[in-house]
């Protein structure tokens, strides 16, 4: 059978036609199985990296937890699975914790979260939890995408580190007290030996007859002086505190309060206390040096916070409320459901070194005192008609 | 009226002359001015140079352990290397008078009995047992 021509060129066409096809088809497949092998190699490392990977979609639940995480918490998928994974959040944390990720996913913006969670043994570990809103190739949200680090180590270390600086700062403070206490000692007990052998002296001339007028004049003369020298000591070291000036300026004292709640956070939350604000929003500008107040602040919430040691957790709440005392004063109340003052010597608590802390040096209310007498207030304590103290100070609006 | 139960009836004879070697003016004159009271002969010195300087023979001294320049340890061991130690009562404003040793140190203020006693003791000690006012 002979072909013609053109069924010959027709025939070649239809091989070409069906070459290229398989062509494509075998690049198509390549394509395909590159990407698979693509696609397994990205679920390798989600799966492999030593790190905790989760993700949520839309409605918040999560979808997927790469298996780190699984072996950390020893829970199966399908128990992480939505609002699972919430049961391994440390109870005192989880309020927090799901407040926050609320919050930064309403907003879509990223978070780093620091909670609890329990691990496989049962242990509850600190994990740095850092989030991120994840979008399609069109923009679309589609939830967040996260990953944990266990910080137990490095909080601890942060936490010995801050309980090594107190006990320093507490140790200095003795310190330097015992210094200045033995340096005055050292100073006063010359003119007290002045005073007791000039008096032992003059009475013994007493018993003299005829007495020794002048001998016993020059005596109590002597005496006198050495009285005077002892004031003149006295007055010495009083005036290398009462030189201390107050940088005043004018200061919003809600925000000095905020400020101190923030700075005490960290303390707040390892005591399990929790701290209201009730703020006036009509009080005008204290005068008075922001540092300095907050200082009374951390020594009042300080005190407040140990007062509170052997109450229930439940019920450790201090509550710091700002108002107007007159025309010319703002309060600042610090108010506690501690022991109360039992067993406080209310005469004696706001002077140096009183104490009722085994650990205490005896000196946060002391400098609170002179700290606010420096500007101009006043500070008293009194006991609440139900239970634990409140601490007050005034100061002059600007 | 007795203020010390007839202490002062008590005559120390033959009379005995102390050193005191003390920089606090007030000090330094107010145990000079009790220890007079007491019956001793007292000179006075206000460094331990100053006491050096003039060969002024003692029962017993009364030395401020700090002085300005030497101090009153420093001048207690230059006296025993000189043959020259007499009994010594040292006195102190300061709260720890350094390592133990067998040195007689009162703490200011000082308890005036306590320090009549001491100086007793020292001169007894030194006299082999005499009590105080026995002729030596």
């Amino acid at each position: 059978m002979r072909i013609g021509i053109a069924e010959g060129i027709g025939m070649a066409l239809v091989l070409a036609g069906v070459a290229a096809g398989w062509i494509l088809e075998r690049r198509r497949r390549r394509r395909a199985e590159a990407a698979a092998r693509e696609h397994e190699a990205q679920r390798a490392i989600v799966s492999e990296a030593p790190v905790m990977i989760w993700r949520s979609g839309i409605d918040k639940g999560c979808d997927f937890f790469n298996p780190w995480w699984l072996t950390f918490t020893g829970r199966t998928l399908a128990q992480e699975l939505g609002d699972g994974w919430a049961e391994g959040v440390h109870p005192d944390d989880l309020d927090a914790c799901l407040a926050s990720y609320v919050a930064a996913f309403d907003a879509r913006v990223p978070f780093r979260l620091e909670y609890r969670l329990r691990r496989f043994d049962g242990e509850y570990r600190w994990v740095l939890d850092i989030g991120t809103p994840r979008y399609d190739s069109t923009e679309q949200f589609l939830g967040y995408i996260g990953c944990c680090f266990d910080i137990t180590d490095r909080r601890q270390a942060e936490q010995a580190l801050g309980e090594a600086h107190a006990e320093i700062n507490r140790v200095s403070r003795l310190t330097a007290l015992g210094e200045f206490a033995a340096a005055l000692s050292h100073e006063l007990r010359q003119p007290l030996t002045a005073i007791i052998m000039n008096a032992r002296a003059t009475l013994c001339q007493l018993e003299n007859t005829p007495l020794d007028h002048e001998a016993m004049k020059d005596g109590l003369g002597d005496l006198v002086d050495a009285g005077h020298r002892a004031e003149a000591v006295i007055q010495r070291n009083r005036e290398l505190f009462r030189h201390r000036t107050v940088q005043t300026s004018a200061l919003d004292i809600n925000a000095v309060v905020r400020e101190v709640v923030v700075l005490s956070a960290a303390r707040l939350r390892e005591h399990h206390v929790t701290v209201t604000t009730a703020l006036a929003d009509d009080l005008r500008a204290v005068r008075g040096d922001r540092v300095e107040l907050l200082q009374v602040l951390l020594n009042l919430l300080a005190n407040a916070i140990d007062a509170m040691e052997r109450v229930e957790e439940a019920d450790r709440r201090i509550t710091i409320t700002t108002s107007r005392l007159d025309q010319d004063a703002v309060v600042v109340a610090v108010k506690d459901g501690g022991v109360g003052f039992d067993a406080v010597d209310m005469q004696r608590m706001f002077t140096l070194s009183y104490t009722t802390k085994a650990a205490g040096t005896g000196v946060g209310l002391s400098i609170s005192r002179s700290i606010i007498q420096a500007h101009g207030g006043r500070i008293w304590a009194s006991q609440n008609a139900d239970r634990g103290a409140t601490f007050s100070f005034s100061v002059p609006v600007y | 009226m007795t203020a010390f139960g007839g202490l002062n009836q008590t005559v120390i004879a033959p009379r005995r002359t102390l050193v005191v070697v003390e920089d606090d003016d007030h000090v330094r004159r107010a145990l000079t001015r009790w220890l007079d009271s007491r019956g001793y002969g007292v000179r006075a010195f206000d460094s331990a140079e100053a006491w050096l300087a003039g060969l002024c023979p003692a029962d017993a001294a009364i030395i401020d352990i700090n002085l300005p320049g030497m101090s009153g340890l420093e001048l207690d061991d230059r006296l025993r290397r000189e043959g020259r130690a007499i009994p010594t009562v040292f006195i102190t404003a300061h709260d720890e008078p350094g390592p133990a040793t067998s040195r007689v140190i009162l703490q200011k203020p000082l308890d005036a009995q306590a320090l009549l006693d001491a100086i007793e003791h020292a001169l007894a000690a030194r006299d082999g047992g005499h009590v105080a006012g026995a002729p030596s």
